[in-house]
């Protein structure tokens, strides 16, 4: 199943495949530790098709024992850091068998005495493939248990691209993470776990460690060009930062194309149900984006992205499926489309109904971004009898400003830059954006 | 809170609101029978909502005074509070009276 990694693990054995606490892991090491982890797993008597949670974040170890899992065709639940408060809830959804929980360097093994007998489980077994169970972040509404066939997933990781010495930034439990993690190590990469991530964090492990990829998100882009932690580093080996997981706001996007000039902005386009796409933005200053390529068809119906690709799930261990008769899924995602490229604007349940007019929180973002003095700012609908909706606005902001002084010169600022319905009637002014550990701003 | 006093802050709001959308336009005459909302008046539904954002505003930070003006109880009364700044104030009195025997 992975016969493809370990050949490259074979070919590269000198090479350095994880940096974690600042020490180095070569791949002859992993290959070792993924046949130690192997032994383990058969001890255990775990059988093939077995449904593993695996509770861990980045690290040399719980990377090996994942790849000996996938080996012995379990299916995987990673669970991390972010999801601590639900990690009793999403083991019983999906019907853990046995659990795999690091802490402080100590590995607990324990049965669960569950059966995991969930139809997606069995069609799994009857194929002899790995799974993989990984979590929606349920901004909205409950988090839905998304069943991978990783012999699917793991299919485009077969074809040769760079080698890259990435940050893994993105979660163990996030598509972006588990996709940043068979990325680099199918290429023979090194993938360098930043233990602390903040933004100098983690601009302190790239200069360090020359990383020259970090995956990310349009927040934690913007917190690093807040913090000026970019001024603190030596980030010459830095070649490519790639974004996505929410809308990037223009101005951002122009910010650090400016403070980093040697640096390809790229857009990526994935989720949880899906897979991460293929994708390339049409420049590093645009957010015009080609998703797909081989096994992946895009539709755009009612300005609503709809996808059909071959590494999707299986469907949902705790929801009906979400795929029509024809394979296709519908992302939520609003967006402007020309000429092969695609233009996010935003999550369709996000969208505010102001009287009838549809405003996109992402637009007054953008505008808002542009005063002088705010740092961030978050745009969401509120319910008003009146009008439906109302558009309210919190803003972080770096002057002395009290909320009607700042409001009146918001008022005026986006009077000719925005539609009258548009413009926030209500603001407030915080001193931090919520964004958890996903680095996501939550509405 | 005066009855006074409440339809003063409505007129200091609407001059507010209204200067914001035409800096001409003269807000001398404001008094406590100007029409609000409806026909005839001053404020479409987007410079309502305003107006009793900014009267929400105003009472929290001056006075902390925690009301929602609109509300489906104000939406659905047989003569809308929001004809003219009277009845606007009319009500806004009656929401702080309740809310101070709540306290």
């Amino acid at each position: 199943m992975i016969d493809f990694l370990l050949k490259k693990f074979e070919e590269n054995k000198g090479e350095e495949a994880i940096i974690f606490k600042e020490t180095p892991y070569k791949y002859a090491w992993l290959l070792e530790r993924i046949s130690f982890w192997h032994h383990r797993i058969v001890a255990h008597q775990i059988k093939p098709g077995a449904v593993a949670t695996l509770e861990a974040d980045f690290s040399p170890d719980s990377v090996a024992l994942l790849l000996a899992l996938v080996e012995h065709r379990c299916v995987v639940v990673p669970l991390s850091q972010a999801v601590v408060s639900k990690k009793e809830e999403f083991i019983e959804i999906a019907q853990s068998e046995i659990i795999f929980r690091f802490s402080d360097a100590r590995l607990e093994i324990k049965e669960t005495g569950r059966k995991a007998d969930h139809e997606y489980y069995l069609s799994l077994r009857a194929k002899n493939h790995p799974g993989l169970v990984l979590f929606s972040s349920g901004s909205t509404g409950k988090s839905k248990a998304a069943v991978h066939d990783l012999s699917k997933l793991l299919e485009k990781f077969k074809v040769p691209r760079y080698r890259w010495r990435t940050i893994a930034f993105l979660l163990f439990d996030h598509i972006g993470g588990i996709n940043t993690m068979f990325y680099t190590l199918s290429n023979a990469g090194c993938l360098i776990v930043a233990d602390d991530r903040t933004p100098d964090g983690v601009l302190r492990s790239i200069e360090k460690f020359r990383a020259q990829l970090l995956p990310t998100s349009p927040t934690f882009i913007n917190l690093m060009i807040l913090s000026e932690a970019y001024k603190r580093y030596d980030l010459s080996s830095l070649k490519i930062i790639t974004y996505g997981t929410e809308p990037m706001p223009e101005t951002t996007l122009r910010r650090i194309n400016t403070i980093l000039p040697h640096v390809t902005l790229q857009q990526t386009y994935g989720l949880t149900e899906l897979g991460i796409l293929r994708s390339k933005s049409k420049s590093t200053d645009s957010l015009w984006v080609r998703v797909g390529g081989e096994g992946v068809d895009t539709k755009v119906v009612d300005g609503v992205l709809w996808i059909r690709a071959n590494s999707a799930m299986i469907g949902y261990l705790n929801a009906d499926n979400p795929f029509d008769e024809e394979g296709w899924f519908c992302t939520g995602d609003l967006v402007d489309y020309e000429d092969g490229y695609t233009r996010i604007l935003g999550r369709k349940s996000e969208l505010i109904n102001v009287g009838g007019q549809k405003v996109h929180p992402t637009e007054v973002e953008n505008v808002i971004l542009m005063m002088e003095g705010v740092e961030d700012v978050s745009v969401k609908g509120e319910p008003n009898p009146i009008v439906g909706q109302i558009v309210v606005a919190q803003v972080k902001i770096s002057t002395e400003e009290t909320v009607a002084e700042f409001k009146k010169r918001l008022a005026a600022f986006c009077k000719d830059k925005l539609a009258r319905y548009k413009i926030p009637q209500k603001v407030s002014i915080v001193s931090s954006l919520s964004y958890g550990e996903r680095f996501k701003k939550m509405r | 809170m005066q009855k006074n006093d409440i339809t003063e802050m409505v007129i200091s709001s609407l001059r507010q609101i209204l200067s914001e959308q035409d800096p001409e336009f003269l807000t001398d005459g404001l008094n406590e029978s100007t029409r609000l909302f409806g026909r005839g008046s001053l404020l479409d539904s987007l410079a309502m909502v305003s107006l009793i954002v900014d009267i929400e505003q105003r009472l929290k930070e001056k006075l902390n005074i925690h009301i929602t003006i609109a509300d489906e109880r104000a939406m659905s009364m047989e003569r809308s509070p929001f004809r003219t700044v009277e009845s606007l104030a009319d009500y806004i009195q009656l929401l702080v009276e309740e809310k101070s025997k709540d306290v």
